[in-house]
């Protein structure tokens, strides 16, 4: 986790714009391809399955800031499922505001957050 | 969605992200790599990383047009896979049907078209057919198919 700052999007934004279906988008290749795979689901139900997650995010599952490619400002998140760990990137960018579900996968490393730390090997959150 | 239209691409910092038609694109879909786009269906697309964005009705309107093609195309490879045991083993659909566990008539309702066959049915014959008398062989530790094995 880098330093003390905490999200740039306030999780209450976040839910705002979960509230309105028409802003609220989805990556396809690094969230909603990558959950279709693991479950067999159509993109709809990925796309669907990723909004929850997003949901269910607390200020206590954030892990950094971190910038897009482009340099939009955006947030990534560790947090377990029914059991299984979830790696979330988003940012809200646009006027009205849009959240983009950047990143819903697997993770592939360790992710400390305040929770404690999210594994990459399913064994879910160990406590630090 | 008309909500992102010429924006620059966030994933790739180079391209533009506009709605493109995705028609003869390939995709991943569902537990299948590759499963063609054989319809129109205009999705926000980078023009250079190729990252889409969807919200529901885009995902729904993708779908439309993903899940004809990926029923049809799993079914012909569970068909082909099907067959290539049979002709490997030398063994009838009722042996296959001992062999995999599977309730009676079931391959015949797979060969048939009539059931699309689950994702872990499909890997396995997939996996038997790589070798298909080491599988034999190793099924047989474990199912009672002995009378397979001297045949």
């Amino acid at each position: 986790m880098q330093g003390a700052a905490g999200a740039r999007h306030p999780l209450a934004d976040v839910r705002a714009c979960l509230a309105d279906p028409r802003r609220t988008v989805v990556a396809r290749t690094t969230a909603a391809q990558m959950i279709a795979a693991h479950f067999g689901w159509d993109y709809g139900g990925a796309a669907a399955f990723a909004k929850e997650v997003v949901r269910g995010l607390a200020e206590e599952n954030f892990h950094r800031r971190t910038t897009m490619a482009d340099g939009t400002p955006a947030d990534e998140y560790g947090v377990v499922r029914d059991g299984i760990s979830w790696y979330v990137k988003l940012f809200i960018t646009g006027n009205p505001p849009r959240l983009l579900i950047v990143s819903c996968h697997l993770p592939q490393w360790d992710i400390p957050t305040p929770a404690g730390i999210v594994t990459c090997t399913q064994r879910g959150l160990r406590k630090r | 969605m008309k909500t992102i239209d010429g924006t620059p691409c966030y994933f790739c910092g180079e391209g533009t992200i506009a709605p493109r038609n995705l028609r003869g694109a390939v995709l991943q879909y569902r537990d299948e790599r590759e499963i063609p786009v054989e319809g129109d269906v205009f999705v926000p697309t980078c023009d250079v990383c190729g990252e889409s964005l969807m919200d529901e009705e885009i995902a729904r309107e993708l779908d439309a047009v993903l899940e004809p093609a990926y029923r049809r195309l799993r079914g012909e490879r569970v068909r082909d896979e099907l067959s290539r045991a049979l002709e490997a083993l030398e063994i009838t659909q009722s042996d296959l049907e001992r062999l995999l566990g599977l309730s009676p008539g079931y391959v015949s309702k797979l060969l048939k078209g009539k059931r699309v066959a689950e994702t872990p049915l499909y890997r396995f014959v997939h996996l038997l057919n790589a070798n298909p008398s080491f599988g034999l062989r190793a099924l047989a530790d474990v199912a009672p198919i002995n009378d397979l094995l001297a045949a």
